[in-house]
């Protein structure tokens, strides 16, 4: 569960296909035909059918966010890499900002790129870790 | 025979075009299409012909609730039974039913259901559904819990008409800390229960264990024979025969003076589309976790738009062929009738008269006509078939209530004394 936007509204997957959901989660849609081809395998539909049950199951109401997050997440005074995408469409920007305001020691990046970095923006989110954790 | 009317009370005033224009007719179709002074006269001639449907000798009314589409304009079934109750002498008020996942407290819905029974003097029937795909969106109540929410409200409702309070709920999905209501139903043990469906063979199966009649909607008459191949086959695991009391069926059926005119007022049926829900989202029809398992891989496909419902937007000759839809004189629609009789034997048979633009004086010639020639007749057809509804043989309520054999059984209701 995430936290819930200021500004914006967190996409609501339940009212899409899950294929428009992924692919919504993707700034570049050539890199969404790489991973998943332009028509993605039915086994592939019936994989993210089964994930976004459990989604239905833990997130349905309040959708996709915890109100206490803000509060518990104070707790976190570690330092933290908050990375978020510019062209994320699926959560807006605002909840990124509300994480790194709610720890104490978060930093956060906007990078180019979606929902979905760690699959589309790979060596970028590697490259930000990295030195994330060399400077500390 | 059980006869019974029914109309999904459509808010057929919508502009059409719009929704082709939107490609959907639901959930997210704007409501600012929706006029409320054509729905105030809508509401009102559907009053007008509830009266009519009893005073030309229907056994009973069947209503239904939907929410934010036009095919429907019930957005509280127990509104219109309450008026109905008060404005009503003989009829049966048959709700098809209730969509019991969609209440946060089941404990309510009882108490304005034992209202609705005092007040038309025991005249309820108490059917449940689950609610479609759009009511969980609409009404934010998760599709995944559904089924359990279905079944533990409807424990909870039999328990509060039955079980003297004050006692505590602690369920999983409901929870009441004193159920004690000051209104409860007159007819004992409890109103008749009978569950609407189009095929879930879950809700087949749920229905058999408890005995309730199974009201299959408007399927073509292969799939009704399998509906009753399950229902059958889960009685008789269950201890009991089942048979034309716990056989029910809906089917679009419009009569005029003329085939000519009425053919010309079924093609209303088709109003929303071809599709008497109207045009949906696949998504929306059944979020993920409405259905079960089995559901997953082609509910999948038709997601993400790889295959198609077959059957939608079929013509209305090939409804008319295949008898899913009926129109015509008194008499074409009776030999049309007695051929699903013959072939589904229902003990209680709903006929769905007007749909779509059908004006309010076609609506009550209609109502008029059936009452008048084509409700005798079946009465007749019912005896020579031996289709005896639960009320002819006063059958148990429930399972629960049953001795185990069909017929005239301790549990069969009364009057609370």
């Amino acid at each position: 569960m995430g936290i819930q936007p200021t500004r914006g509204e967190i996409m609501d997957q339940f009212l899409i296909s899950t294929l428009d959901y992924v692919r919504a989660g993707f700034a570049d849609q050539g890199k969404f035909a790489e991973i998943y081809k332009e028509r993605p395998d039915v086994d592939q539909l019936v994989t993210w059918e089964i994930n976004r049950e459990m989604s239905t199951r833990i997130a349905w109401k309040p959708y996709m966010f915890n109100q206490a997050m803000p509060h518990l997440i104070k707790a976190v005074t570690v330092p933290t890499l908050v990375v978020w995408g510019k062209q994320n469409h699926v959560v807006p920007l605002s909840c990124g900002e509300r994480y790194q305001q709610a720890m104490p020691k978060a930093k956060l990046e906007v990078i180019d790129g979606g929902h979905y970095l760690e699959a589309e923006k790979h060596s970028e989110l590697a490259r930000l870790t990295k030195s994330f954790i060399a400077a500390k | 025979m059980h006869l019974m009317y029914f109309t999904e009370q459509p808010m057929s005033a919508y502009p059409k075009e719009e929704g082709d224009r939107y490609g959907y007719t639901a959930l997210l179709f704007p409501n600012k299409f929706f006029d409320p002074v054509e729905g105030s006269r809508l509401y009102n001639e559907r009053l007008e012909e509830y009266k009519l449907v009893e005073e030309v000798g229907y056994d009973g009314i069947m209503l239904n609730e939907h929410h934010t589409a036009p095919f429907c304009m019930q957005a509280k079934i127990n509104i219109c039974a309450a008026i109905l109750a008060a404005i009503t002498k003989k009829v049966k008020i048959v709700l098809l039913g209730n969509p019991l996942p969609l209440a946060e407290n089941p404990v309510r819905l009882a108490e304005e259901l034992a209202m609705i029974d005092m007040i038309s003097k025991g005249r309820l029937v108490s059917g449940f559904v689950r609610g479609g795909g759009v009511e969980s969106l609409q009404a934010n109540t998760n599709p995944a819990f559904n089924r359990e929410r279905f079944e533990e409200a409807h424990d909870l409702i039999v328990k509060t008409w039955t079980t003297p309070g004050p006692w505590r709920w602690e369920g999983n999905h409901y929870q009441l800390r004193v159920v004690n209501p000051w209104a409860l139903p007159m007819q004992r043990p409890h109103p008749r229960i009978w569950i609407p469906g189009v095929s879930s063979r879950e809700t087949i199966v749920w229905s058999a264990q408890h005995r309730y009649p199974y009201i299959a909607l408007n399927l073509p008459i292969e799939e009704s024979k399998n509906v009753w191949k399950i229902y059958d086959q889960v009685a008789e695991e269950s201890g009991y025969q089942a048979g034309p009391a716990e056989r029910g069926y809906l089917i679009r059926c419009h009569v005029a003076e003329t085939e000519e005119k009425a053919i010309r007022n079924a093609r209303e049926f088709m109003w929303m589309q071809g599709e008497f829900t109207g045009l949906t989202h696949p998504v929306w029809a059944a979020p993920s976790g409405y259905l079960g398992p089995w559901a997953r891989k082609a509910m999948a496909e038709l997601r993400a738009g790889y295959t198609h419902v077959r059957g939608v937007n079929a013509s209305l000759e090939k409804q008319m062929k295949n008898l899913t839809l009926i129109a015509g004189t008194p008499e074409q629609v009776v030999k049309q009738l007695r051929i699903i009789m013959e072939e589904t034997r229902p003990g209680i048979l709903a006929l769905y008269g007007n749909d779509g633009r059908i004006s309010h004086e076609d609506s009550k010639t209609c109502i008029r006509l059936t009452g008048q020639e084509v409700l005798p007749a079946l009465r007749e057809i019912g005896k020579e078939l031996g289709l005896e509804s639960p009320f002819d043989l006063n059958t148990p309520v429930s399972l629960a209530y049953s001795n185990g054999h069909a017929g005239k059984a301790a549990g069969g209701l009364a009057a609370a004394s």
